[in-house]
Order: C-alpha cells, then structure tokens, then sequence
C-alpha cells in the first residue's frame, strides 16, 4: 500500500495532470516576471489563482504538507493583490524562494507516482515564505507610517464597538491633512461606494449631519464597514476617493450565508480541480490513451492498404470504388484528427527552456538572453518531448563552451551579456529548429588535438574538411573540456542529441565559428505517426522515402547518357551540377539486372541531395513508418541507411529509407556500399 | 521472469543440433507469417515479418540452415521481440522430466545463441537457450 488511499489513489492521475499544468502555468507566470523585473496584475492573478487551487485539490488528496505551502504561497500573494495589486522591482529574493517552491512542487508531482512515495519537508519554503511575508508587510507598514505619522499616531485602530459583531469588510480610511470637511468627504465616498455595496454604514455615523464628525475623521479617519460581492471593487473606489491617503482592512467577517455559499464555492472548485469541470469546453485525455487512439488508427490505416490490394486483385472493383473508397476517407479522417489532437505549441517548450537556461547561467555566472521565434508552429506530442531532450543538451553546451563570461566578453569587444536564437519553422512536413549563439564558438583546433588523441581520425587528418570535424564532437565520450563542471567535461553531451534526434527520424548539424558563435539545427516529423511516403522497389526489395523529399522522377533509360563514374562513385547530371547517384541494387547489393523502365528519383535534403536508381514505383501513400525493432542494435540507421520499416498492401515489409544517411555512407563507402553482413 | 517457476520448455530438433527453449519467452508459434526481404542484414536472417502490426526480425535457428520452413515462433524480452524459424517436429517436454547433464566447463555458445544448460530427453542432449544473453548477443549493430 502506498502513500495515498484507495479514494485517492483513484483521483491521482486527474490531480497530477491538473497540478501538473497549474505547476507550469506557475513556472511561466515567474519566468515573464522575472524577465519584466516585476509581477503584473495579471502575474499576480495566475500565482494566485494556482497555489489556491493548489491548496484545495493537494489538501483533498491528503497531502497536506504541499497544502500548507500553497496556502502560505497563497498569503503572500494575496498580500500583494489586496494591498498593491502588482509587484514593481520584484527582489531577487523572492524569485529564488518562489523558484524554489516550484522546482519542490514539480519533483513532488514526479514522485507521487512512486510506490514508495512519502511527501517532502516544506518547512523550510514555508518557514521562508513566512519570513518574507513578514518582512514586506513590516516594511510596508512602516513605510505606511511614515506617511501617516501626523495624523495616525498612538496605539492601531481598533474597531468601533458599534461594529464589533457585525459582518462584513471593516476599514479605516484616513484623509489628508488639512483637506477639511473631513466628514462630507466620507460621506461622499459612501454615496460613492453604495452602489456597489449590499450594506455599507460609518463610525462617526451620520456623517452630513455631525460637524463634530469631521474633527475625528482629522484625527482618527473614518471607519467604514460594507457587504459586498466585489470588495476588491468597492476597496479601489475608496482608494481612489477625492484626498484620500490610505485604505486600511480592519477586519472582515462573512456572515454564516455567505460562509455557507464561500465554504461551497471552495469545494466546488476543489472537486472541479480534481475531477475535471464537466462544462468546460476542453477535457484533458490522458495521453497513454491518445497513443492507443492513435496506434488503432494507424493499424487501421495499414489494414485498408491490405484490403485495397486484395479488393484490387479479386477484381471487385465496385467496392474498391463504392463502399471501400469511403470506410478510406473516414478512417484518413480519423486519423488526420487523432493527429491534429496530438499536437502542440512548439513554444511549449519555451519556458522550460528558459529554466534550464537561467540554471546554467546562475550556476556558471554568465549573462545570457534568450530571444525565441516559433510563431505558433505546432508539433506532435511526442515529438515535443524529444525535441525537448535534445534542446536541453544544446542550450547546456552553448552556455557551459560557447557564450563566455561577462568579463571575457567585454575584453573582445562583445556584449557583456550573450545571446541565444532559438527559432522554429515549418518546412513542408518537417520541423526546423534551430538555436544560435553569439559565444566563442568551436575551436577546430581542439577538436583536431582532441581527436588525434583519442585516435578518432579515420583517414588521413588533411582530408577532413571543416564539417567533419564538427561532427567529431558528437562522438560519445567526446569532450574538448578540460575540467569537468556540472553541466560538461564528461563528455555526455552532443551524442546524446544525436541519438534523441534518431530516435524521432531527425538530425543534427552543426556549424561554427571560431569567436563568432554556433548553430545547431535540428529537423524533425512534424508527427511520428504518418508519413505521406514516395515508395519504390528494387530487386525483391522495397522502399520507402518521405514525399517531403522528392522533388522529381526521370527516365533511367534517358539520362544514361548523363551518369559518370569516377572514384567507384556515380554521379549525375541535374540542373547544371554533377549530383550524387545511388544505384540502390548496387549499393544494397541486390539480385538482379536494372530494367530498361527504371526510374531515378531526385531527391533533395537540408543538407544533402542527390538520385537513387530504381526499379519501378508504387502509389504514394500516408504510411505507418514503424520504429527500428531494438534487436537491430542503435547503429543500424547510419550504418544502413534504412530508418524504419513499414507495411505494405500485400502485408510486405517496406525499409523506409533515411535519405541524409544513405547519402553521407554513399560518400564514405562509394556505388558498392560496405555491408558489415555480406 | 526471475520470480516465475518454469517447468514446462518447448523442444526444437536442429540440423546441427537441438535447442530448447523456456516457455515463459514465448509469445506465440505462428504457422504462417509472411517475411520480406531487407537489405543489410546477415545471410542467418530470413527477412522482417509484421507480426500483429509490429515489424520483427525473423532469423534461422542455425547460420546455415535452408529457410522455408515457415513456422515461426516468437520470442520476447523486454523490448526485444523476434522470430525465429523451427522446425515442425517441436514437442512440449516437463524440465523436470529431462536429465540434466553436467559440463565440465562453463556453457557456452551454441550455434547464434548461448547456452544456459544441457538436458537429455529422449536419448538425445537438447541445450536450452538462454534467451536473455542470445537476444543482447543477437544485436546487429549495437
């Protein structure tokens, strides 16, 4: 039995999913203020609104302890809101308090989910939080004192007798000095305020009447006490009255009806928070089912491609073109809307980033500003995720080897504080990001020294060219740092986003500048679901590449006149350049003869473009490209060129070709490609 | 896997030898599952077969073995799921029931896959695969 009860345990999911997104929205409320140096209205709103909601669903699944911290969270920013309504110049002190409390509520979320799971000690956010409430409110109050010392000296207003039992909000309101007719002035502020105010009386009370009244207001202020829907309304009308210098909450007692009503709201909004509001117009799925959605929505996909064929073959042309064509577009729909549900802001991302970062340079004491583009490009879920991994290394490794201390900086001339790019565009199908830096760079000697060390070099050092040695750094184990810090020098870095990228069909390139800066550029699926796919075979082989690639088809039989070897390499011409040329039965080391009918497919990638040979076309379709199987080991891609497989019609297997790789072992190994296995 | 009791194991006759496996690492024995030829792939693999929607290798029981004997079962640890052509004559043996044979060194690899034990059933030696090792073993490109 774990930490939670038999009632609980069945809300968990519910609460973590909520409070996950409470934890976020609260995380992003703190990074816009940090970056503002100040806490908006509408900051103030959302922490608010999140640690109350927080308190209510935490203390409904027993826990307490995050209960007790929310609700202390909660004080402090009701403090704010009631008495100033924002925060201008928000001390670094309570970012690092409330940074705190966030960083504990995100590592409590992942650990409910342990069957070991205890709750974290919060005395200490709590203690914090208790000191710093203490101190502002001390100091505010001073500083309110100050203002006020000539007229409100002595001991703190206490409340009027005649209010003593009643309900409602009671306030002081004190005048300034010397603005005479102290009580005609209040009572215009009540005329005022009686709008918007079920009850509202004064002490002095019948104020236009009593002369006397308006030597104690000079003296003592005018005491008024209201029921309201909106007090925060009401407090800001008199706030805003003619000479009024101070609005001072007394007291405020409910009375039992509107306890009652408060006391259900409270649970409502817990039980909506945990359970999930059944009016909203979103309903939060768990994704482990969109994933399943999904899944049957590709195998139904693959089923119809199946039925297609034995439809086609039997000759029932009738419900191929009838009943069949239909069940196709439904399902095409279905899983074009499971797809679109899946995908999310790519700026998602953003403000999780920006933690990592702002990590880093507190750590490493650099200066850094984070600029983002990514519009409203949307990306699958999963997707997201890895994107997420990867980026997290980059912007590690830009902080920790690329953007230098503010002193080194301004000795080169630089800005004392550094940049980092991060821009996200759409590509036709594919997801471009990249993330730029404006740091030293990476030096190619070090690479090189490095390199010769560890003995990486594979053919004569001269021959490298600028890129490769680039890409010696995503090496594993491979570093340039010579002292380990948290966050480098162990050589645990850029192979590990190398690997993410495969893991998601995409990949990495680097480029850089000695003193200048780098850029890594990623490029992903859009989704990792379907793939509009050009598919091909060769020999009994048969092929797939992502139609996003394609850019043209040519008769074989018309342009031998334009293929040359050189090198144990074919290349062609297209488009004025002599291009790559991959005779895909050669290079796989297939049966069988080219036939006069094959095709070459020109092809063209971020970074690499060139034709494959082969034998003959099929329909292009919206495919199911499936993961490589694990038994085919981690290297498989790059050492084949085939990213994953897919199923055809006729239930064959189709190895979805990954083009940049099949590219990059052409150059290496030449029209014969060195199969390890042959 | 560690905590269940295995008693029952699945005996295969091979051409050069024969192999048993245990019955909790066998998800299914398909008797048709069509395999598709793959470039890149050692000539001890028949193809990759989709086997209920997802894509599996298919391998022989031994290196050389002609293929076409198209019943297939399935193995599965953790992530690692693959089929591997047998022979028809497969029988069901108790473990208890067959006669452990002792060896005088450590055991060792059998044909692709390592051996975890030796039995004797039926007069004939049997070794029993350790299917954990031989699926980290079977990798391509680690």
């Amino acid at each position: 039995m774990g930490y939670f009860d038999e009632d609980a345990q069945e809300m968990l999911e519910i609460y973590l999913l909520e409070t996950k997104q409470l934890a976020r929205q609260f995380s992003e409320a703190l990074l816009n203020a940090e970056d503002k140096g100040a806490f908006s209205q509408e900051d103030l709103h959302s922490v608010f609104r999140a640690m109350h909601t927080i308190k209510s669903s935490s203390a409904m699944m027993g826990l307490e302890k995050l209960s007790s911290m929310a609700h202390k969270l909660e004080d402090l920013f009701a403090y704010y809101r009631e008495e100033f309504g924002k925060i201008e110049n928000a001390e670094s002190d309570l970012f690092d308090l409330l940074y705190m409390a966030s960083d504990f509520i995100e590592s409590e979320l992942d650990e409910m989910v342990k069957a070991d799971y205890c709750p974290g000690s919060t005395d200490e956010i709590e203690q914090l939080t208790h000191e710093y409430l203490n101190r502002i409110s001390r100091s505010d109050q001073a500083g309110e004192t100050e203002e006020t010392e000539l007229k409100a000296e002595g001991p703190s207003p206490v409340v009027p007798e005649a209010f003593a039992e009643k309900s409602g909000v009671i306030v002081r309101v004190l005048f300034e000095s010397g603005c005479r007719m102290e009580n005609i002035r209040a009572f215009m502020l009540l005329r005022q305020i009686s709008a918007v105010c079920r009850e509202v009386e004064s002490y002095p009370d019948n104020l236009e009447k009593s002369q006397d009244s308006a030597k104690y207001i000079d003296e003592n202020g005018v005491f008024i006490r209201f029921e309201a829907d909106d007090k925060e309304k009401v407090l800001e009308m008199i706030r805003q009255g003619l000479f009024v210098t101070s609005c001072e909450v007394l007291s405020e007692r409910k009375n039992n009806k509107e306890e009652e009503q408060e006391e259900k709201k409270e649970e409502k909004q817990a039980r909506d928070s945990v359970s999930g509001n059944i009016d909203s117009e979103f309903l939060q799925v768990r994704m482990e089912r969109l994933d399943q959605l999904q899944n049957l929505a590709s195998e139904l996909m693959i089923s119809t491609l199946t039925l297609d064929a034995a439809l086609e073959q039997n000759g029932l042309m009738e419900i191929r073109e009838g009943v069949f064509h239909h069940i196709n577009r439904l399902i095409t729909d279905v899983e074009k809307t499971v797809m679109e549900m899946r995908m999310v802001p790519v700026s998602r991302m953003i403000p999780r980033l920006q933690r990592v970062l702002r990590e880093v340079c507190r750590n490493q004491q650099k200066e850094v500003d984070f600029n983002t583009n990514c519009g409203d490009i949307e990306a699958d879920k999963s997707v997201i995720e890895y994107l997420y991994e990867a980026l997290i290394h980059i912007i590690r490794n830009a902080v920790d080897h690329g953007i230098e201390s503010p002193v080194e900086r301004e000795a080169c001339g630089k800005p004392r504080r550094g940049t980092i790019l991060f821009s996200a565009e759409n590509t036709g199908g594919e997801l471009r990001i990249s993330v730029s830096d404006d740091g030293r760079g990476i030096d190619e000697e070090s690479v090189r020294r490095r390199a010769r060390e560890r003995g990486l070099f594979c053919k004569p050092e001269e021959e490298y060219e600028h890129w490769e040695i680039l890409e010696l750094v995503l090496t594993p184990g491979f570093t340039t740092n010579e002292a380990v810090t948290e966050y480098s020098g162990r050589g645990v870095g850029l192979d590990v986003v190398k690997k993410v990228l495969e893991d998601a069909g995409g990949h990495l390139y680097m480029d850089s500048k000695s003193g200048e800066g780098s850029i890594f550029t990623i490029t992903v699926p859009l989704s990792l679901a379907t793939m509009e796919c050009t598919r091909f075979q060769v020999g009994e082989c048969r092929f797939s590449v992502p139609s996003r690639y394609v850019h043209q088809f040519l008769e074989y039989d018309e342009k031998q006149h334009d293929i040359r070897e050189e090198n144990n390499r074919l290349s062609i011409l297209y488009d004025n350049s002599m291009i790559p040329l991959v005779d895909l039965r050669k290079f796989y080391e297939l049966d069988g003869e080219t036939p006069k009918s094959a095709i070459l497919i020109y092809l063209k990638c971020l970074e690499k473009e060139g034709c494959i040979l082969v034998d003959g076309m099929y329909t292009q379709k919206r495919i199911v490209v499936k993961p490589l199987p694990a038994v085919l080991g981690v290297n498989f891609r790059t050492n084949t060129g085939i990213g994953g497989f897919s199923v055809m019609g006729n239930g064959k297997v189709c190895a979805a070709l990954d083009i940049e790789s099949l590219f990059v072992r052409y150059e290496r190994e030449g029209k014969y490609g060195r199969n390890r296995y042959k | 896997m560690a905590e269940t009791v295995i008693n029952e194991i699945l005996c295969i006759p091979g051409k050069k030898r024969n192999y048993a496996v245990e019955f909790p690492y066998i998800e299914e024995i398909c008797q048709s599952l069509q395999v598709s030829c793959i470039p890149c792939l050692p000539q001890w693999y028949c193809g990759m077969g989709n086997y209920k929607g997802m894509i599996i290798p298919v391998i022989r029981m031994e290196r050389d073995e002609e293929t076409g004997r198209r019943m297939i079962m399935v193995l599965k640890h953790e992530q690692f799921i693959l089929g591997v052509e047998i022979s028809p004559r497969t029988f069901i043996v108790q473990k208890s029931s067959a006669k452990e044979i002792s060896r005088n060194q450590e055991t060792g690899d059998a044909e692709l896959w390592k051996e975890k034990e030796l039995f004797m059933v039926d007069k004939e030696l049997y070794s029993l695969i350790d299917v954990e090792k031989s699926l980290d073993n079977l990798v391509l490109y680690p």
